[in-house]
């Protein structure tokens, strides 16, 4: 201690010294504008260095973190990109004449737009599976339509998934006209290709050359009226004799469908009940 | 010892006047400033207390500071002038500061050579020391070093004017 302070009273002009010098330079930056700026930035300039040293070691220290973030990030991104790509092809598909002539006659019925879950064509009995089920409002026989025109019927339903009937399948029957003139006939199919199916039961009287465009008759509550089906190919006599059989060209590829709308009619339950009462006082009658 | 600081507050206050209100205005081609408050710094006597010494430096440099609106620059130089001054009386003016402890450095004491070369080290490291705080920086340092010359010789010329004179009247 004591020579703490023998030393301190040795060196005191040393204390003094800095003391005055240090005032003279704190004035010196406090009062003269050039110095104060020129102190200022030079500071300033020092500290950012060091600042930045600072910060890159922290960030260099952080990468794995930051790796690690940005490998989620990127694959959260990818998703994201491939469901938005699916959207887009979705909302920038353009309608062709058919699609626009089968939603003109669309007024009357509720669409329920669906996916093709699985699929088959080569068989004699075809079915097709799609992803929305009683869950989502689909019942049975409601019809179903792609973007190339008629599907089928839904034939079975649970919760989440429906089991479609196609047109290709032998037992499948659907009321259709010939756009042109109007006449009637039944679509069936008998195995074999699935790009043909068969219109029977025209009358010989009517109408009809090749390329003649088959519709929905609109006769089943299940499709709207002129919805697309397909394209006369052939034509044939029936074996009886007593009708035409026209070879179809169906414009649904049931090689490739994907997407589906099913159609409800909102006025099935009155039709239906049109129908009954035609019955019962039928029966009555009978009676 | 009280006579001593009377004599010095005289000298500082003839000085001050002197560089406030005369040399502060001379700009010889807008480079050489006189600056002859080394002057009171280097005369200081050699038995002084070296913090006496520091303080009446920065008092000086201080209120010139005041008067020419230069904060902190020239108590900054004739604060360090004041730390120097007792090495470089040793140095330059040819005393030896065992034998002679009660020296009042002029050209009296110190022989006229000697006081010359302790007045010119002190002129130049003043000048320099306040040239650069001034402009802080290295920016421009021809202009920087033809200041401090100019500087140094003007001053020098003065100091000696006035200590021929202080001589004169110490002698009488």
């Amino acid at each position: 201690m004591a020579a703490l302070i023998e030393f301190i009273k040795r060196y005191n002009y040393w204390f003094i010294f800095i003391l005055l010098e240090v005032a003279s330079f704190v004035m010196l930056v406090r009062f003269n504008s050039y110095h104060g700026s020129l102190w200022f930035t030079q500071t300033n300039s020092a500290v950012a260095k060091i600042n930045k040293v600072y910060t890159d070691l922290e960030a260099y220290i952080h990468l794995d973190e930051v790796n690690r973030k940005l490998t989620l990030q990127n694959s959260m991104l990818q998703l994201q990109v491939n469901q938005l790509r699916e959207q887009l092809k979705d909302a920038t598909h353009q309608p062709s004449i058919n699609d626009r002539h089968i939603l003109d006659t669309l007024s009357g019925y509720r669409m329920i737009s669906a996916r093709v879950v699985s699929a088959s064509l080569l068989k004699q009995t075809n079915y097709i599976v799609i992803d929305k089920g009683a869950a989502e409002g689909v019942k049975e026989e409601m019809g179903v339509v792609g973007g190339g025109g008629v599907v089928g019927i839904v034939q079975s339903v649970n919760k989440h998934h429906s089991l479609v009937l196609p047109i290709i399948n032998r037992n499948s029957r659907i009321s259709c006209r010939i756009r042109r003139t109007g006449y009637y006939g039944s679509l069936t199919w008998e195995g074999g290709s699935p790009y043909y199916a068969n219109l029977v039961g025209v009358p010989q009287y009517a109408k009809v050359k090749r390329g003649d465009a088959i519709e929905t008759s609109g006769y089943s509550t299940m499709f709207p009226p002129g919805l697309f089906v397909g394209k006369v190919r052939d034509i044939k006599d029936a074996p009886d004799g007593l009708s035409k059989q026209l070879i179809v060209n169906l414009g649904t590829n049931f090689g490739n469908l994907r997407d589906v709308t099913i159609f409800e009619n909102k006025h099935k339950q009155e039709i239906q009940q049109l129908f009954e009462e035609a019955d019962s006082t039928a029966a009555n009658q009978g009676l | 010892m009280i006579q001593t600081h009377i004599r010095l507050a005289g000298l500082f206050i003839l000085l001050l006047a002197l560089q406030v209100m005369v040399l502060n205005h001379v700009h010889i081609c807008g480079y050489a400033t006189p600056l002859i408050g080394v002057y009171f710094v280097l005369v200081l006597p050699q038995d002084m207390p070296h913090w006496s010494k520091l303080l009446w430096g920065f008092a000086l440099g201080l209120i010139q500071d005041m008067f020419a609106n230069t904060p902190g620059m020239m108590s900054a130089t004739l604060t360090l002038m004041a730390f120097l001054q007792p090495w470089l009386l040793n140095m330059f003016g040819g005393i030896d500061s065992e034998n002679d402890d009660d020296i009042v450095p002029s050209i009296a004491q110190l022989g006229a050579l000697p006081f010359i070369r302790y007045a010119l080290t002190g002129t130049l490291l003043q000048c320099t020391v306040f040239y650069l705080l001034e402009i802080f920086s290295f920016f421009s340092f021809t202009d920087t070093l033809i200041n401090i010359l100019g500087s140094t010789v003007l001053s020098l010329l003065i100091i000696l004017a006035i200590e021929s004179l202080r001589s004169r009247h110490l002698k009488n």
